[in-house]
Parts: structure tokens; C-alpha cells; sequence
């Protein structure tokens, strides 16, 4: 008996529920019909992700704190797991007075390449060395310990929202660029596929060049740069016997008195 | 009387004379002349960084030579200084005098230094200008400082 009411009750699921289907498709208003119609039928309405807008702006940090908040952009991460996720590029310029520059540049590129990274440059009393970010400071310590630091500038530029913008640019071009290809596929007028053509055109040249600049931000964040001057001291003269001139004047050539 | 009259005239004279002869720098750009030089230049002017150039002319023993002051003023930098020579050329002053330069390097309080000096003999006279600062700040001004040395005006 059971067995042969089970249908009946199935079946009486399936009509109300789709009861239900009509039931809602009549309760929305005129414009949320052809909403729905549109995204049913063509693909230019295909969720998409947020885009950057003049009254909203999404960035990372509004996504990172209502991440945090758990507000429904995202999973709920911890405080500590945003900070981790920031983008900074990380440079160092050194002045080094040091006995002897050719050794101090051979020991200067061997500190690099210890660290995991590599000489980027090496022109005359000048290098330019690349290291992970992530032994940046180690690598900056070390280097100071070749010589007499004369100069020291260190700058970390965070391009954390610069690098979502463009991987929020690049999702967007490359959504336009499906969605034109779906158009061309669809059969239009001569004149109309010709636009369409030019203009994926011009977006993939758009993309390649978002890409590599996309790529030169995240090899500058992976591994910093460290510029190392080195100047080579001059050694205390030894007291020698020299002809003392009957000209007083020349005592008062020199820095001492020039930049007094 | 004669006498004194005449020893006067002398004197005013080589006054005169010495007053004609320049005694100013080519001011670079960014660079402020000191109002009060010092009593061993007749000019100094400054840049922010700390270069500074300087211009002094001093009466030569009669014979002496561009050779014989060079090598005096080079000795006196490096023996009496501990300065090192970089590096040695001739110069020529705005009004065509054949002189000679020398680079140095040394050291202020442990920073690394840049001398230059230029030296010129003329009618018993050595007109010297100097030129030195922060390494850095003087090679970032290298053109200025070497428009400058070359501006010299050596003959009266």
C-alpha cells in the first residue's frame, strides 16, 4: 500500500514545485522578468566578478577587512592571514667604503646568490643584486658587513592594491573577450563582425600587456632589489719624511679648509 | 722724498694690478656664493650638498714653473694629507692658460671624500681652485664643478 502511494506522492512534489516556479515568476515585477529572461537566454548577463565602480570600489583591503569580517566576499580569514596577503616591493641602496672594491663586489654577489637570488648588474664599483623578499633583511645586514656603511636607503612600497586592480582589470577584459567571441559565433552582419574582431583586438593587445606588467610586479615583490656602491677608503698615509716648502699656503690646500 | 714717492707709486700700482686680476668663480646652478670667502680664498661658492669650490692666487717665486707647483701641491696633498691621486690632466682656463688638474680621494670622519685641483701659473703668480665634497655629491655635480674649474680667468 505504502509502496504504491509513493509515486503519488512524488509526483504531487514535482507539480507544486513547479507551482511554486510559476508562482514566482509571477510574484516578481516586470523588470525582474526580463532580467531573468536575459540571463537565461543570452550570454552577456553570465555572473561576473565585482568590478571596480565609481560608488564601490572593491579592494583589497575593503575585501581583506570584510574578509575578516566574514560579510560574505569571502571566506572569514584571520587578521594575521591579511596582513601575509599585502604585496610590498622592497628596495636598498648602500654606500660601502671598502679596502678593496673588486673583492668587496666578488663577496657582494656571493652574499646574493647564498640568499637564493642572483646579480641583476655589475658595472665598475657598482652592483645590483636581486634576493627573495623573504631574506631581504638578512641579505642587508650581511652586505653592511663588507665595508663602512656611508649610506643607507631602504624603501618598501606596498602594491597590494595595485596588484588587485590589475587582476580585477585582466578578469574583466578577459570576461568582455569571451563574451565577444560568443557574439561572433553567433552570426551578425558583416559591418557588426568587423567591429567585434577589431575590438578583440585591441583588448587581447590590452591583456598581454596587463599581463607583463601583472609579471613585473610580482618578480619585483618575489625578490627585492639591493644597489651596492662600494667606495674604497683611503689609507692612513705613513709618516714619512716630506720637503717642507717655505710656502705656508700650501699647508691650507685641502678638504679642511676648502669645506670649512 | 723721490724716494718715497716712488716706492708709493710701486705699490699702488701692483695694487692695481693685483686688483684687476679676476678673482670670482663661474657660479654653478644650485650653487650660493659665501659672502665672506675666508681669508685663504678670494671666492668660495657652496652647493646644498656640502660641495665646495674655491679660487685663491698667491704670488709665485719668480722661476717658478707649472711643473714645479704641481708637483709641490701634489706632494703636500698626498704626503702631508694622505689624500691618493686618482687621476691627473691638463686644464685650460676660459682665456686659454695651459694649467693642470688633479683628482684626489680622501676621507672626512670616516665618509668618503672627492678633491680636485686645479692649478694655473701666471705672471708670477699660482692661481689655484679647489673643488671637493661627499663623493657622491660631487660626482653627481661632476659637469658643473669641471664648467666651473675650466670657467678660471687667469690672465688679468
Amino acid at each position: 500500500m505504502v509502496l504504491a502511494l509513493l509515486p503519488v506522492v512524488l509526483a504531487a512534489g514535482c507539480a507544486q514545485t513547479a507551482a511554486m516556479g510559476r508562482y514566482n515568476a509571477v510574484a516578481q515585477g516586470p523588470t525582474q522578468r526580463v532580467r531573468a529572461k536575459a540571463a537565461a537566454g543570452a550570454a552577456v548577463d553570465q555572473a561576473s566578478p565585482p568590478m571596480p565602480t565609481a560608488t564601490g570600489l572593491v579592494t583589497t583591503a575593503s575585501r581583506a577587512a570584510a574578509a575578516t569580517a566574514g560579510n560574505g566576499l569571502g571566506p572569514a580569514i584571520g587578521p594575521e592571514a591579511a596582513a601575509s596577503a599585502r604585496k610590498l616591493i622592497r628596495d636598498a641602496a648602500l654606500v660601502i667604503g671598502v679596502n678593496n672594491q673588486a673583492e668587496a663586489i666578488r663577496e657582494a654577489q656571493s652574499v646574493a646568490s647564498g640568499f637564493g637570488g642572483y646579480t641583476q648588474e655589475a658595472v665598475r664599483n657598482r652592483v645590483i643584486l636581486r634576493v627573495p623578499a623573504a631574506r631581504f633583511d638578512e641579505a642587508v645586514t650581511r652586505l653592511g658587513k663588507l665595508g663602512i656603511v656611508s649610506d643607507r636607503k631602504i624603501e618598501a612600497r606596498d602594491v597590494t592594491d595595485a596588484y588587485a586592480d590589475l587582476a580585477l582589470r585582466l578578469q574583466a577584459k578577459r570576461a568582455t573577450v569571451e563574451r565577444l567571441k560568443a557574439l561572433l559565433e553567433r552570426g551578425q552582419k558583416m559591418e557588426e563582425l568587423l567591429k567585434i574582431e577589431k575590438e578583440l583586438e585591441r583588448l587581447t593587445e590590452e591583456i598581454e600587456r596587463l599581463e607583463a606588467a601583472q609579471r613585473l610586479m610580482g618578480s619585483r615583490v618575489a625578490m627585492s632589489t639591493i644597489s651596492v656602491e662600494f667606495i674604497e677608503l683611503v689609507r692612513a698615509a705613513q709618516i714619512t719624511w716630506r720637503p717642507e716648502l717655505p710656502f705656508p699656503w700650501l699647508h691650507s690646500l685641502g678638504l679642511d679648509v676648502l669645506v670649512d | 722724498m723721490k724716494r718715497y714717492a716712488l716706492v708709493a707709486l710701486v705699490l699702488a700700482t701692483a695694487s692695481v694690478v693685483a686688483g684687476c686680476y679676476p678673482t670670482t668663480l663661474r657660479l654653478p646652478e644650485s650653487y650660493v656664493r659665501l659672502e665672506d670667502a675666508g681669508s685663504d680664498y678670494t671666492d668660495r661658492v657652496v652647493s646644498a650638498d656640502g660641495v665646495t669650490i674655491g679660487l685663491r692666487r698667491r704670488q709665485a717665486a719668480q722661476d717658478g714653473s707649472l711643473a714645479f707647483w704641481a708637483k709641490a701641491i701634489r706632494n703636500q696633498l698626498t704626503g702631508g694629507k694622505g689624500y691618493s691621486v686618482k687621476e691627473e690632466s691638463d686644464i685650460k682656463s676660459t682665456d686659454g692658460e695651459v694649467g693642470r688638474r688633479m683628482d684626489f680621494t680622501s676621507s672626512v670622519k670616516g665618509n668618503p671624500f672627492a678633491y680636485a685641483v686645479a692649478v694655473w701659473v701666471h705672471a708670477g703668480q699660482v692661481i689655484v681652485a679647489e673643488a671637493g665634497g661627499p663623493t657622491q655629491a660631487f660626482a653627481a655635480d661632476a659637469e658643473e664643478i669641471g664648467q666651473s674649474l675650466s670657467a678660471v680667468k687667469v690672465r688679468g
